[in-house]
C-alpha cells in the first residue's frame, strides 16, 4: 500500500486544499498528507473545476476518426433546484436540464473504450493502482465481473471515457440533484426515510467487489445505483462544491463541518462531502466508479 | 528569565517561576493577574532515539514506561471496518482503529514525540481521520490525517500534556464515525511515571445506536434518529456485550493494587462509573494527572473524557462493572466483571446462614 506522498505526480491537482478545522491555513505536518503533487505528463488535461457552466473535457484522442455513439441508457434529468449542503441564505441552487446515464459504467463497457483507445490501457497510464483488478490490458477477468462497475480508474481516465461518447462527467450540482430522488418522488432529500435508507446503503459493510449495476434502487428520474454501490466521480471536486457556502471552504474533518450546513440532520450528504472532499484526481479505488452526464 | 518576571511573580504572590530543566523541559509557572492560575510554558525537550509504540486490544494496557528521556515514538495505526459481534447473535459494521472497538490502546511518555500512522485499509469504503485529545493542535491531528481507503497518512505531535485522553475519528458526520466504533485511549505518562501497581485495564464504555431493538438479532445499521435522541439500545464496556464476562472477565489476586484506565466514547451519554463491591482509593478524575479524589464510590466520566481509578482487591469475589444510570447496566449491557481470587477475610466481610425470623 502506497502513501498518498508517495503516488505518481501525474495529474495537475486543481483542487485547492480544503481548509480543515479552525485554525490556520493547512499547512502540512511532518509528513503529513498534504503532499504537493506537481504537473508532469498528463495523459489528458484535467476539466477545470467548475460548477456552473461545465466544460467537457478534453477528450483522449480517439481511433481513427471513430466517435462511437453510446449504446448505453440515458435518463432525462428535468430542470430544477436543490439545496446543497452548504448554501449561503439556504438558496437553492438552480439546475439545467441534463441527460444522466442510467447505470454506472461497467467493466464491459470500459474494456470496450480500452480497446478502441490504446493510450488508456492500462499499461499506457501510469497512476498507481489503475485498473489493478483487470489481469491485462484487455481482460478485466471473470465474465461475471463484466456487469459490475468499472473501478479504480482516476478521474481523467473517466473523463475521456464520457468524452469518447460525446458526454462528459456530471458535476457535484447536477449529481447531488439527481441524487435527491427517491423511489417514488424526485425531492426526497430531506426525507428521513430515505436518508435513513441512504445512510444504510453507505454504511454496509462493503463486499471485496461492487455487486453488478442493477442492484439497489432505481429513482424517480429512472436512474439506478445512485447510492450504496459505489461512490462515483464529479467533475468538480470539494472546493467546488463549497463555492455556495460564503464561509469559502468547509472543513469535512471535525465537528466544525456541521457548522454552516444547510441541514446539519443530512448524514447521507456528509458521508458523501466528506468522501469528495478526501478525493485527489489520481484516486483509484476499488470503491470508485462514474456515469456520465450530457 | 527576567527581572521583571521575578517582580510580578512576587508581586502577585501565588506564582513560581521555575525554569526548572525537569528532565530537560523547561516550566515556568507564570501568574495570570487576578486569576492565580498557574499555566507552564512547556518548550518539547530533545528526543533522543526512535522506537515503535507496543499497542495493545482491551482489555491490556502496554507497561509502564521506563524510560527517563523524550524519544520519537512511531504509531502504526489501521483502520479496518468490519462486521463484529455487539451482543449474542446480533453484529453492527464497526469501524475500528485496528480492529478492535474500542481501538488500539497507545502508550508515550510525556515530552515524546510522536510520529503517527494511520493506515485506512484498502477494503474500506470511508475515508477516515484522527483527532487525539493528547494532541495540541487544531483538530487534535483530524485537520491533516485524513485518509482515504488504500492511503496512509503521518503526522506528528509532541506530547506536551500528560493524562489519560480519547481519540476518536473526526470525519464527517462526526457522530457516526464515533457510533460506528472510532475510538480508543492514549495515555501519556507524566515524567517518572504513574506509581507503581499490580495490574492495569483498559476499559472504554460507548452506545451502540441499532435500528433494531435491543436484543433483535442478524446486522444491525445505525439508527440516525436515537442518535439524535440521544436513546441507544446498547451501553456496553469494550464494543460488545459480555466483552468483559465470562472467560472474559478481567482478573486479580487478592491484595493486589488495580489501576483501570476508563474511557467514554459517549456519543452522548456521561458514565457513572461504579465497580459494585468496590471502592475506588484513588481517581483521577477526568483522566487529569492527579489523584484528586480518594474514597469514591462512583465517577462520573464524561462523553470524550476519561478517568484513572485505582484500589486494592482485598477481598475476594465477582465484581461488577457499571454504568450506576443503572438502567443501562440491566438492560442496555453495560456490565463487566472483575475476578478477585484469593481466601475469604472474614474480618472485612462475612455473611451469616439464614435463620428463621421470629414470628
Ligand atoms: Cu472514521
Amino acid at each position: 500500500m502506497s502513501r498518498r506522498r508517495t503516488l505518481l505526480p501525474l495529474l495537475v491537482v486543481v483542487t485547492a486544499p480544503v481548509a480543515l478545522c479552525s485554525g490556520p491555513g493547512a499547512e502540512p505536518a511532518v509528513g503529513s498528507g498534504a503532499a504537493v503533487r506537481t504537473a508532469a505528463a498528463a495523459p489528458a488535461a484535467v476539466a477545470r473545476a467548475t460548477t456552473v457552466a461545465p466544460t467537457p473535457a478534453p477528450a483522449a484522442r480517439p481511433e481513427a476518426g471513430v466517435a462511437p455513439a453510446s449504446r448505453r441508457e440515458m435518463a432525462r434529468v428535468p430542470a430544477g433546484s436543490y439545496l446543497p449542503l452548504y448554501a449561503a441564505g439556504r438558496r437553492r441552487v438552480p439546475v439545467a436540464a441534463f441527460e444522466m446515464d442510467r447505470y454506472p459504467v461497467t467493466r464491459a463497457e470500459y474494456l470496450e473504450f480500452v480497446r478502441r483507445h490504446p493510450e488508456w490501457r492500462r499499461s499506457r497510464v501510469a497512476v498507481a493502482g489503475y485498473l489493478a483488478d483487470w489481469r491485462g490490458d484487455l481482460d478485466f477477468g471473470d465474465a461475471t465481473d463484466a456487469r459490475r462497475p468499472v473501478t479504480r480508474v482516476p478521474r481523467a481516465a473517466a473523463q475521456a471515457f464520457c468524452a469518447a461518447e460525446g458526454k462528459r462527467l456530471p458535476t457535484t450540482d447536477e449529481w447531488e440533484y439527481a441524487a435527491g430522488a427517491g423511489v417514488d418522488r424526485r425531492d426526497a432529500a430531506s426525507d428521513p426515510a430515505f436518508r435513513q435508507r441512504l445512510l444504510e446503503l453507505y454504511t454496509r459493510p462493503r463486499g471485496a467487489e461492487p455487486a453488478p449495476i442493477g442492484s439497489t434502487f432505481r429513482n424517480a428520474f429512472g436512474l439506478s445505483d445512485l447510492h450504496g454501490l459505489v461512490w462515483e466521480w464529479v467533475q468538480d471536486a470539494m472546493p467546488a462544491d463549497h463555492a455556495h457556502h460564503a464561509g469559502g471552504a468547509h472543513d469535512m474533518g471535525c465537528a466544525g463541518s456541521a457548522n454552516g450546513a444547510t441541514d446539519p440532520d443530512d448524514y447521507p450528504a456528509f458521508l458523501r462531502y466528506a468522501f469528495r472532499a478526501a478525493l485527489t484526481p489520481d484516486a483509484t479505488l476499488p470503491n470508485l466508479g462514474f456515469r456520465c452526464a450530457r | 528569565m527576567t527581572k521583571l518576571a521575578v517582580r510580578r511573580a512576587t508581586r502577585f504572590g501565588t506564582a513560581i517561576v521555575a525554569a526548572a530543566a525537569l528532565g530537560g523541559l523547561a516550566f515556568t509557572f507564570k501568574a495570570e493577574a487576578g486569576s492565580g492560575a498557574r499555566i507552564p510554558v512547556r518548550t518539547p525537550e530533545p528526543v533522543r532515539g526512535v522506537e515503535v509504540a507496543k499497542l495493545t486490544d482491551p482489555p491490556f494496557v502496554p507497561p509502564p514506561i521506563t524510560r527517563t528521556y523524550a524519544t520519537k515514538v512511531v504509531v502504526n495505526l489501521d483502520v479496518v471496518e468490519k462486521p463484529m459481534r455487539l451482543a449474542d447473535g446480533v453484529e453492527y459494521n464497526m469501524w475500528t482503529f485496528g480492529g478492535t472497538v474500542p481501538g488500539k490502546f497507545i502508550r508515550v511518555r510525556e515530552g515524546d514525540m510522536v510520529e503517527l500512522h494511520l493506515r485506512n485499509m484498502a477494503g474500506n469504503s470511508m475515508p477516515h481521520n484522527i483527532d487525539l485529545h493528547a494532541v495540541t493542535g487544531p483538530g487534535g491531528g483530524a485537520k491533516v490525517t485524513m485518509t482515504m481507503p488504500g492511503s496512509e497518512t503521518v503526522f506528528t505531535f509532541t506530547a506536551l500534556n500528560p493524562g489519560l485522553y480519547v481519540y476518536h475519528c473526526a470525519t464527517a458526520p462526526v457522530p457516526v464515525h464515533i457510533a460506528n466504533g472510532m475510538y480508543g485511549l492514549i495515555l501519556v505518562e507524566p515524567k517518572g511515571g504513574l506509581p507503581k501497581v499490580d495490574r492495569e485495564y483498559y476499559v472504554m464504555q460507548s452506545e451502540f445506536y441499532t435500528k433494531g431493538k435491543h436484543g433483535e438479532a442478524g446486522l444491525q445499521p445505525f439508527d440516525f434518529q436515537k442518535g439524535v435522541d440521544e436513546r441507544p439500545e446498547y451501553v456496553v464496556f469494550n464494543g460488545a456485550e459480555g466483552a468483559l464476562l465470562g472467560e472474559h472477565a478481567l482478573r486479580a489476586k487478592q491484595g493486589e493494587t488495580v489501576r483501570l484506565y476508563v474511557g467514554n466514547a459517549g456519543p452522548n451519554l456521561t458514565s457513572s462509573f461504579h465497580l459494585i463491591g468496590e471502592i475506588f482509593d484513588n481517581v483521577y478524575q477526568e483522566g487529569g494527572t492527579m489523584a484528586s479524589q480518594h474514597n469514591v464510590q462512583t465517577t462520573l466520566i464524561p462523553a470524550g473524557g476519561a478517568a484513572i481509578v485505582e484500589f486494592r482487591a482485598e477481598e475476594p469475589g465477582d465484581y461488577t462493572l457499571v454504568d450506576h444510570s443503572i438502567f443501562r447496566a440491566f438492560n442496555k449491557g453495560a456490565l463487566g466483571l472483575l475476578k478477585v481470587d484469593g481466601q475469604p477475610n472474614l474480618a472485612i466481610y462475612k455473611g451469616q446462614a439464614g435463620t428463621p425470623a421470629a414470628e
